[in-house]
């Protein structure tokens, strides 16, 4: 008789566990599910796990001035190059890391350029919980979320907590104003804003600080991970109207430079050199408006040939086609 | 600190760990501590209100009890003492402004008084434990509690403090007696009954509340919409008050405490009167027994019989709130009571007449859905917020004969598609479940099977986490029954 009680009890125990479990990964697994999808503002995830595998040469990485300004349809039309951005807005360094992680799951570019202003980001920045929760539901996602804080561990664990619009979000229910897949992360901005004058950009975050070298030994891991993936690894900016000062940007290039990567790209001060208009081509002061982004993008096609990075054969053109023609106005 | 957070659950998991593994007195003691806690989070001061009554009417018992003084007459004086004291409190706390109003609405010199006074979480229920336990002591149907910190338990128990079931002394006191011993039937069927509250709550009432909401707020709709509003609210309510009701009773459960119930498949008689004693049984069970039969019940004549009903009704709708909205609430559902039993022997031979099962099915349902919009429509003064809201909704639903009935819109009230499947769904399983118990069936052997239990558990919560109104940005509706 007690030798049925125990095992009665030994078998409930394991089947709570079994459901504790169960109801863990179910969880988990809902709240990433219904995450509606992200086409535009940052990495359009389930555009990017459709395509074919290692069909894509080049993926560029980093924060919205990234995103804004590389229009990945433009450089295949140029070079025949496939690419995809695959950033997050105020990305910080840290969920660069795991973007790229978990991007190389499917795909294994040739190059990997990274845009750096994430330097000079906070450990954790206004959309970090955002960013780490569009994530897919993999390891990468939980290991990127514990480098912030444990409220976005939390979150990052059982995103139905917060992301309420599953049911009521306008999103639900209509169809996404722009296609994901078309667009392969880029965020096209129309309106346009003159700016006049170069201005300061002075962060938070300083050079030397615990925080900047915290940024530093996650470029450094993007780097060696690049290296140990045989992937050529790029850092760049992007050209701005509000420029570091230049004790900042010769820090930064110093910095980067030291790491295990291809070149260390500032393109800060390239505005006059790729024809940009100020009063035509920025969305605002560190931002292209799509005219912009083209000009841009057709520099960055350029420097992709001198780089000697030619075109896979997997990429499938006609779709490459179709996402030229949807730019098109 | 609501029963449907994280940090509720958290707790909740400490005092069961101190309930069942603390012995004999200090189980009480640890309880009590818990008590209070929960009940003093959000106001701290609050506590020294529960303190005061619980001090008072333990020692008007005492005093009651007390062998020199066993006169009527002084026992009687002591109760209405205490009880003036205590009703006193909720006067103040909860009906002095609106007296003040109304005193301004006849005298204009008395218009524009204000008094300040917080209304204390949970006192309308608190109020009626401890007077009810008054009365039993003055009857003699309960023993005099000695014993203060079990007293003070009662009182306090965290899971009915703030909405009920209102507890019964003589029911209650008598479990804290003996040590509570871990019983895992009991802690897995309150845990059950728990998640079955909740899915209640945040997925049905929850949601409910969204287009109603919409439209009470003032967003323009049809009169179909209105119409359907009208019927969603009834389910609003229930599922909201039930849900509450259904997680008390099973935080209760789960400790090896019994505590009354509050429905019993409510919506499933054919009548008001059959409604109301199945809605909110623990109300209805201490007016019946501390008003009614005082007032003579039914034993003083046909007339008599439809005053007291009338009375306890108007009490009863001024009781869940300082508005006369809520007193013509009551006084409809008294209204209504009064012609089903003026009307019952005429019922009666329409019914002795219908006996072939062919004719029996469809006059039920017809007074089924007779009983359903009666109800339905006396919700209607129960949640407009003024007279002028009430007319202008009774308004709006007349339209249809100026303007027909329109289209329904609750998606533009914020019901999308998606929601309303899940509701169906879920609406139906909580309706087989509610028609079983009308039925008198119980599923007792659930916690008993080890695999039905635990899948009916993750069914529970994950419907619960997917589709339930929770977390930051998107509150849940308060409990409809906290603000009474």
């Amino acid at each position: 008789m007690v030798q049925r009680k125990k095992r009665r009890l030994i078998y409930e125990l394991l089947i709570l566990l079994l459901a504790l479990l169960l109801l863990g990964v179910l969880l988990f697994r809902a709240g990433c599910a219904l995450m509606p999808e992200r086409t535009v503002y940052g990495a359009v995830w389930s555009s990017y796990l459709q395509e074919p595998e290692n069909s894509v040469d080049l993926l560029v990485l980093g924060s919205s001035r990234a995103y804004c300004d590389v229009i990945p349809a433009l450089i295949w039309q140029k070079t025949g190059v496939s690419s995809y951005c695959m950033c997050g807005p105020s990305q910080t360094a840290s969920l660069t890391y795991y973007y790229l992680r978990e991007c190389l799951r499917t795909q294994h570019p040739k190059y990997v350029f990274v845009e750096a202003s994430g330097l000079w980001f906070g450990r954790i920045e206004e959309h970090s919980k955002t960013n780490v929760c569009y994530m897919p539901g993999s390891v990468n996602r939980i290991l990127a979320a514990s480098t912030c804080e444990a409220g976005i561990l939390e979150l990052a664990l059982y995103p139905l907590q917060e992301f309420h619009f599953r049911v009521y979000s306008e999103d639900w229910n209509k169809p996404a104003e722009r296609d994901g897949r078309m667009l392969c992360g880029y965020t096209p901005l129309y309106a346009a804003k003159p700016q006049t004058e170069r201005g300061l950009r002075i962060p938070n975050v300083k050079p030397g600080n615990e925080n900047y070298l915290y940024n530093l030994g996650y470029f450094r891991k993007i780097a060696e991970l690049c290296r140990k993936e045989g992937i050529e690894c790029v850092f760049f900016l992007t050209p701005t109207m509000r420029d570091y000062t230049p004790e900042q940007s010769a820090r930064m290039t110093e910095d980067l430079r030291a790491l295990p990567c291809r070149a260390v790209e500032d393109w800060t001060d390239l505005i006059e050199e790729i024809g940009i208009d100020s009063e035509t081509d920025w969305y605002d002061s560190i931002h292209f408006n799509q005219r912009g982004a083209e000009k841009f993008s057709a520099f960055l096609a350029d420097y992709l040939l001198e780089l000697g990075l030619s075109p896979s054969a997997d990429a499938d053109a006609a779709l490459w086609r179709s996402r030229w023609a949807y730019l098109q106005p | 600190m609501s029963f449907t957070t994280f940090l509720f659950f958290g707790f909740f998991a400490l005092i069961l760990l101190g309930w069942y593994l603390l012995p004999g007195r200090t189980q009480r003691v640890w309880l009590l501590a818990a008590n209070y806690v929960f009940y003093m989070w959000s106001m701290p001061a609050l506590g020294l209100l529960l303190l005061a009554s619980t001090a008072l009417s333990y020692g008007a018992a005492r005093w009651m009890g007390a062998p020199e003084r066993r006169g009527a007459g002084q026992r009687r004086a002591i109760l209405t003492a205490a009880c003036l004291i205590q009703f006193g409190l909720l006067f103040a706390c909860k009906y002095l402004q609106m007296c003040l109003d109304l005193l301004g609405s006849v005298f204009p010199g008395a218009a524009g008084l204000h008094v300040e006074l917080l209304l204390p979480a949970g006192i309308s229920f608190f109020t009626f434990a401890v007077t009810g336990y008054l009365f039993d002591v003055w009857r003699g149907k309960t023993p005099v509690e000695r014993n203060f910190l079990d007293y003070a338990v009662f009182v306090s128990f965290f899971p009915c403090i703030l909405a009920g079931p209102i507890g019964q002394a003589r029911s209650f006191l008598p479990q804290l007696k003996t040590r509570r011993s871990f019983s895992a039937e009991a802690l897995k069927g309150g845990l059950l009954r728990f998640a079955w509250g909740m899915m209640q709550k945040l997925v049905l009432a929850d949601n409910i509340a969204v287009p109603v909401n919409a439209a009470y707020g003032g967003q323009l709709t049809t009169p179909l919409t209105w119409i359907a509003l009208l019927l969603l609210y009834s389910l609003q309510i229930y599922f909201d008050f039930a849900g509450y009701s259904n997680m008390a009773i099973g935080l209760a459960q789960a400790m090896g405490l019994g505590v009354p119930e509050n429905f019993d498949a409510p919506y499933f008689t054919t009548s008001v009167t059959g409604f109301w004693k199945k809605w909110h049984m623990s109300l209805t069970g201490w007016f019946r027994e501390y008003l009614y039969f005082p007032l003579g019940g039914s034993r003083k004549g046909s007339l008599r019989t439809c005053v007291n009903i009338l009375i306890v009704f108007a009490v009863s709708g001024l009781w869940h709130g300082a508005a006369v909205h809520y007193v013509v609430w009551g006084l409809l559902n008294g209204v209504f009571q009064v012609w089903e039993r003026l009307t019952a022997p005429l019922r009666k031979r329409v019914e002795s007449r219908l006996r072939r099962p062919a004719l029996r099915g469809p006059y039920l349902l017809l007074r089924w859905v007779l009983t359903y919009c009666l109800i339905s429509l006396t919700w209607l003064c129960f949640r407009a917020e003024s007279f002028t809201q009430l007319r202008f909704i009774l308004g709006q639903i007349l339209g249809l004969f100026r303007s027909g009935l329109g289209g329904l819109r609750l998606e533009a009230l914020g019901l999308k598609p998606t929601m309303t499947r899940v509701l169906l769904i879920c609406g139906g399983a909580a309706a087989v479940i509610d028609g079983l118990r009308a039925r008198g069936y119980r599923v007792h052997w659930l916690p008993r099977r080890v695999l039905p239990y635990y899948l009916a558990m993750l069914i529970l919560l994950l419907t619960v986490a997917v589709f339930g109104v929770y977390g930051e940005g998107f509150n849940p509706q308060d409990f409809v029954y906290f603000k009474y």
